[in-house]
């Protein structure tokens, strides 16, 4: 056979691409067995998504119609709990599959323990030659995917995908990212307190107003109640929802994607087309107020939360586009896609938001669909779940083993073992805790069967505090059974204080042992 | 001209006293805002990121410093000897000092500063320009009070020393972190 100028340049173009695939599969020395497929794996975060909000969990408003639809093909877990009350630790739990009192991101814009770094999602994938690919709006998950970025191959920073971005951190000092972002922080920004820069922070406030005006002008038809936005990055999640099509087309396969979107979190900046979507009046029936209340009045919460759903529902509505284009492409074939969140968000008992010691329902429990490689039906799961659960379950599903840091244990549903409900699934708020000391500053929250105790520890006047709740019977948790039912309060306080007294013992002079 | 243009630079005394009159407040209010922090960092940083977070601040304030030395110098090329260069360090002095005072009391109210509409900022604008003005011109009219000023200046001076020796080793952890 003779090549003549013309085929050798038709071939030779090919060549870059025969290159690529030859490195894909054996870009590292791992176990990874050639020819094997592996599934590729989706999962998205809606930051703030409290489960207590959506009509796929029975929610009086039709916040989710787009997840219900993909709930129809999906597991739905319906007491899945968050590890933290916050992005950064929950997120981290999420990460790592292991809770606060181990990865230790506890504070706001709290990084893992450093010698823990390398105990994270992406890496447990990394050896099945997983294209790895992660995205946050969140600044805070930003910090720990920024930190977990030897695990990850293809980060991209949170600017790329906002309108605004006005930090400069990470362009100076892209070796000490965390640190310096913080001390940016406290040199710009500082809110509670005063910021460290006289002069510069000034100039820098109002050259942000300017460039928030422009952006203003720009989007302020579409976005009414403003643009969203956090922390002084301002973005539209359809920019998001485009780039993520993009990459679930375009990238190498097996893909591992963390995609962490901000709405539903505050600010609640709907798109105009949602806007007084719920103005109907309806109000849920208010809550005895918590000793932790913030003071917000329950018509001021209740405009808050119709806000919050009507940003949900725009929330919603791009996932709807994503899961259209999924199906048209037809990814689910040989895709995992999992939507959840890092934490809730509550409108009761005085307190908006999530920055609150409590660990109420609405805080706590978030969603959980996952949606299998070709599934057609769905499936309720009613167990009591946590965010640790993840990494084992998609480990379970490689055939991979799990690691013995991980403290989750395999879903129900994907597990072969009979589901068991004294499983003690844990949430914790630990901001007042040093980072790297034993947890004696925090509220935790233990969920056994159907019962669930709140406990806070160290907090001045209010030191050994505690509220038990029936779930099953009270899952608007409006009875307090703490001082009724005593025997079912001291039974779960043994196993609190026991789970305490192990993470405490194996940790000595702010390290592991 | 370039007599004129030779006269306008500094010299060595005038700069390193204008500087310490940019640095002073600079410093001061950025290791007061510090300390207020250090509680709270102390909880979530280790030793070596909280001695990164000081490194960086501490760092920034002599490039803040800089900066507001450099917008000195170039006022001071800008408008006639006789109303800035012949009194170089006292009215350099005023000028920083009172824009600090302003700016420390801006950061102060802030929460209720950020409720202001147009007519509070103009009435702000105008007290300060008032104050600023009066306190120029009597300065610049005073044989007195640059005197004393200069005095002030020369003493605080010292801490300039102390400030740069500190800097300086916190630049070098600032590289350090990024090296590493």
């Amino acid at each position: 056979m003779q090549l003549n100028r013309r085929d050798f340049l038709k071939l030779s173009s090919l060549l870059p691409l025969l290159i690529h695939q030859l490195n894909q599969p054996f870009s590292d020395e791992t176990d990874f067995i050639p020819g094997e497929e592996f599934p590729n794996i989706v999962i998205l975060v809606f930051d703030a998504l409290s489960s207590e909000n959506m009509s796929l969990y029975g929610y009086n408003r039709i916040t989710t119609p787009n997840l219900d639809r993909f709930a129809e093909r999906a597991m739905v877990y319906h007491s899945h709990y968050a590890g933290g009350s916050f992005t950064s630790s929950g997120t981290a739990s999420l990460l790592t599959g292991t809770y606060p009192w181990t990865h230790r991101a506890i504070h706001l814009h709290g990084t893992v323990d450093e010698k823990l770094a390398r105990r994270n999602l992406f890496e447990v994938f990394k050896p099945l030659g997983y294209h790895s690919i992660a995205y946050s709006h969140n600044l805070l998950a930003t910090s720990l995917l920024y930190q977990f970025r030897e695990s990850i191959i293809s980060l991209l920073r949170t600017r790329e995908l906002c309108l605004i971005d006005d930090q400069f951190a990470d362009r100076l000092f892209p070796a000490d990212f965390n640190v310096a972002f913080w001390s940016e922080w406290l040199m710009m920004r500082s809110e509670e307190t005063n910021p460290s820069s006289l002069f510069l922070s000034m100039v820098h406030r109002f050259y942000r107003a300017l460039r928030k005006r422009g952006v203003t002008k720009d989007y302020g038809e579409e976005f009414p109640r403003g643009i969203p936005s956090l922390h002084n990055l301002f973005f539209v999640l359809e920019d998001a929802i485009d780039w993520i099509m993009e990459k679930l087309l375009f990238s190498p396969k097996p893909y591992l994607c963390y995609f962490h979107l901000l709405p539903p979190h505050e600010p609640y900046t709907t798109r105009g087309d949602y806007l007084d979507l719920f103005d109907d009046d309806w109000a849920p029936t208010p809550k005895q107020e918590s000793p932790y209340s913030e003071g917000y009045s329950t018509q001021s919460l209740d405009t808050q939360r119709r806000y919050y759903d009507e940003y949900l529902a725009y929330a919603d509505g791009e996932f709807g586009r994503l899961y259209d284009f999924m199906n048209h492409e037809g990814l689910f074939e040989n895709t995992y896609l999992i939507v959840t969140s890092d934490h809730g968000e509550m409108f009761e008992r005085g307190i908006r938001g999530h920055v609150t010691p409590t660990l109420y329902q609405p805080i706590t429990r978030i969603p959980l669909i996952i949606s299998r490689p070709g599934q057609v039906f769905r499936e309720d799961i009613f167990t009591p779940t946590s965010c640790i659960d993840l990494i084992p379950t998609l480990l379970s599903e490689t055939k991979q083993s799990i690691p013995q840091w991980c403290e989750g244990k395999i879903l129900p549903g994907f597990s072969h073992t009979n589901d068991s409900n004294d499983y003690d699934i844990y949430s914790m708020d630990a901001k007042s805790n040093p980072k790297m000391g034993e947890i004696r500053n925090a509220s935790i929250s233990l969920i056994r069967g159907e019962f669930k105790l709140i406990s806070y520890l160290g907090y001045e006047g209010l030191s050994n505090a505690y509220e038990l709740y029936n779930l099953s019977k009270d899952p608007g948790e409006r009875n307090d059974l703490s001082i009724s039912h005593t025997g079912i309060l001291k039974d779960l306080l043994e196993i609190m204080e026991t789970k305490l007294g192990t993470v405490n013992e194996n940790f000595i002079g702010g390290r592991f042992k | 001209m370039l007599t004129s243009l030779k006269y306008k630079i500094p010299s060595k005394k005038e700069t390193i006293h204008s500087f310490t009159a940019c640095a002073f407040p600079i410093y001061i209010w950025a290791i007061i805002s510090l300390l207020h922090e250090i509680p709270a960092l102390i909880l979530r940083l280790s030793v070596w990121d909280l001695v990164g977070v000081i490194a960086y601040t501490i760092s920034f304030a002599l490039v803040e410093s800089g900066i507001v030395f450099c917008i000195l110098l170039t006022i001071n090329f800008t408008l006639p000897p006789k109303f800035f260069r012949d009194k170089f360090i006292a009215i350099s002095t005023l000028v920083v000092f009172l824009t600090s005072i302003g700016f420390m009391l801006a950061h102060f109210f802030d929460s209720g500063i950020r409720l202001w509409g147009k007519f509070e900022f103009v009435l702000s604008a105008v007290i300060f320009l008032t104050i600023l003005s009066v306190s120029y011109y009597i300065v610049l009219h005073s044989e007195k009070i640059p005197e004393i000023i200069e005095k002030v200046v020369e003493r605080l001076s010292l801490l300039l020393y102390l400030y740069l020796a500190i800097t300086l080793l916190f630049i070098v952890i600032v590289v350090i972190r990024n090296l590493l």
